[in-house]
């Protein structure tokens, strides 16, 4: 898919009708800028989520659908809470990630989803694996001061809390998983982890796949289902 | 001159006798009022401010070179016309709390608790209207919410508070220190063109008013820079055109509304916002930043409305007395209808003066 930037637009490119599946109002747009002066990410490679909301509006979708930009965005939504006609940005967004080709989608986000329909998690890293990594943090932290009796409880039953995990933090950011366990540590909580399907991070949301999405949150449904937890804390 | 004005007109009319109530003594109220005492109607002309002049009295006159047609010496002009005549009476500090009656009105007054003890015991319990007229104007929007860290920073105003502070001293200081600003910014449609908040209507004055401003501040205040975030420039008036083309030489003008503000260690104000030319996130520091709040329904439009049986708008606006959308003998005129310059308000107002003086003698005159 070739999508080179138009020169001009076509009047019968303005087809505001392409859009109608959407309920987002992107067409109410007044082009403030508000969103791209709020964007974390605007400018990077000219991205600017003003622009797509114009090219989204003016029926330029099939243009949009192939470029660089959905994926720069961060789905953060700092863009629609400032937007002072509502539209809904980030939503806008996905569905324009939906309407990719899947195997056109950005290779790292093809493969860790498909790890995780597969595995449970991003990484497909093995349970024994994950396992090991999460009591080493814990045991870790037991050398710290006034942390000489805490460890964690995989599986627990009946647990207050369960929590998923992002995959970066038993990856490159191990030692953000001792945070919030401190918190829950000095809080007295009750909590546990998942041994399998613990993911927390669902490409199926950021990549559009609702399919994806579903089977995911179902699994996390099955955790709470199976080990009766009475929280669920999925931090993303 | 009035006389015999007053008596050329009583050939055609003869409203003796003929009692009028004006709600509201802004710019609207007092030409309405000058024009249906000119016609011989017996005028009391409330407001529940202590003083007569409304917004408008607060501005100041924004000629560099020459007149820039901002009106503002029109309210002042109004103002010393009313001051003249003998049949208004104002009526200040006061809000009308009670409407009986059909065709002939008995109005109750309360203290309205502005300027309160002045005015106290000053005015009648009770008014009686043949026709009523209300020029309540409006309010400016309250910009706390927005993410510009009004009322948390003092060197963010809105552009009703510049005009008060150019009005009262003659310059447009930094509040944080009273120092000139060198670097100024004015950003746009803060509180209005807004769907969130439910204002859905362009506040229609705030770019000739922004930028008149501009321009008299880089007149008095030389090499006063200024930028002016906008969407796009809503030209409404005959004279738009005139002071446009000289402010964009002098202003830097960017097509976008900032998303944020930080106040820096000097109380200078970083706004974040999109660079469209450059297209890239762009942090630039002022001295002071000006936020054109919209102009939104008065605050107890509701109450009023209620009380004397009139219409609003959806958007809270009094809906217009034209094609009978109104009761009998009342009508409504000026920023209460909806965003106004001050020349729209004088316009508006004689009009309905003028409708108001047909109903009273019959609709006999044409």
């Amino acid at each position: 898919m070739t999508n080179p930037t138009p020169s001009f637009v076509r009047l019968e490119d303005l087809d505001a009708g392409l859009c109608k599946h959407w309920p987002y109002a992107q067409d109410v747009c007044l082009t403030c800028g508000m969103c791209s002066g709020a964007c974390p990410v605007a400018g990077m490679n000219d991205f600017d989520p003003r622009k797509v909301v114009r090219l989204v509006s003016m029926g330029m979708l099939n243009w949009i659908v192939g470029e660089r930009w959905p994926w720069i965005c961060t789905m953060c939504g700092k863009c629609e809470q400032v937007c002072p006609m509502g539209i809904d940005i980030a939503d806008m967004m996905r569905a324009i990630r939906a309407l990719r080709d899947r195997v056109k989608i950005p290779g790292i986000l093809q493969d860790g989803l498909a790890n995780a329909l597969r595995t449970g998690n991003n990484l497909a890293l093995p349970k024994e694996d994950f396992v090991f990594i999460l009591e080493d943090v814990a045991e870790e932290m037991t050398e710290e001061p006034g942390l000489k009796d805490f460890s964690i409880a995989i599986d627990k039953p009946g647990a207050n809390i369960l929590t998923t995990i992002h995959n970066k933090l038993v990856n490159t950011h191990t030692e953000d998983l001792k945070h919030w366990w401190k918190i829950f540590h000095a809080a007295g909580e009750d909590w546990t982890i998942a041994s399998d399907n613990w993911e927390g991070t669902s490409w199926g949301y950021f990549t559009g796949d609702d399919e994806a999405m579903k089977i995911m949150a179902g699994r996390i449904v099955d955790n709470m289902r199976r080990l009766k937890a009475k929280t669920l804390l999925w931090p993303e | 001159m009035m006389s015999s004005d007053r008596a050329f007109k009583e050939l055609f009319v003869n409203l003796k006798g003929k009692q009028g109530v004006v709600i509201g003594a802004g710019v609207a109220g007092l030409t309405a009022a000058a024009a249906l005492s000119r016609w011989g109607v017996q005028v009391w002309l409330i407001d529940k401010a202590p003083v007569i002049g409304g917004h408008a009295i607060q501005f100041s006159c924004k000629a560099i070179e020459g007149c820039v047609q901002c009106g503002a010496c029109q309210v002042h002009e109004r103002a010393q016309q009313v001051s003249r005549q003998k049949n208004i009476t104002f009526v200040p500090g006061a809000r009308i709390v009670r409407s009986r009656g059909n065709g002939r009105l008995e109005l109750t007054l309360a203290a309205s608790g502005q300027g309160a003890g002045q005015s106290a015991g000053r005015f009648p319990d009770t008014l009686n209207a043949d026709a009523l007229l209300v020029t309540t104007g409006f309010t400016v929007y309250d910009p706390s919410h927005k993410p510009y860290g009004y009322g948390q920073f003092a060197n963010v105003l809105t552009n009703l508070d510049a005009e008060r502070i150019l009005h009262a001293t003659g310059a447009l200081a930094r509040p944080s220190d009273g120092r000139l600003p060198r670097r100024m910014a004015f950003i746009q449609c803060v509180g209005s063109r807004d769907h969130r908040i439910g204002h859905d209507w362009c506040s229609k004055i705030c770019c000739g008013s922004a930028l008149r401003m501009a321009r008299l501040v880089q007149s008095r205040q030389p090499g006063t820079a200024v930028t002016f975030f906008y969407i796009d420039v809503q030209s409404f008036g005959r004279q738009f055109q005139a002071i446009y083309d000289g402010c964009r030489e002098r202003i830097r003008t960017v097509r976008a509304i900032p998303a944020d503000i930080r106040k820096t260690a000097d109380d200078d104000m970083q706004v974040t916002y999109f660079d469209p030319q450059d297209r890239n996130a762009t942090d630039a520091v002022f001295d002071l930043v000006v936020l054109s709040a919209g102009l939104t329904p008065t605050a107890d439009n509701a109450v009023l409305a209620s009380v004397l049986g009139m219409r609003l708008l959806e958007n809270g606006f009094f809906c217009p007395h034209d094609n009978d959308t109104q009761p009998p003998g009342m009508f409504a005129a000026g920023a209460a209808l909806g965003p106004m310059s001050i020349a729209e308000s004088i316009d508006s107002a004689g009009k309905a003066a003028f409708d108001m003086v047909r109903y009273l003698d019959g609709g006999r005159l044409r």
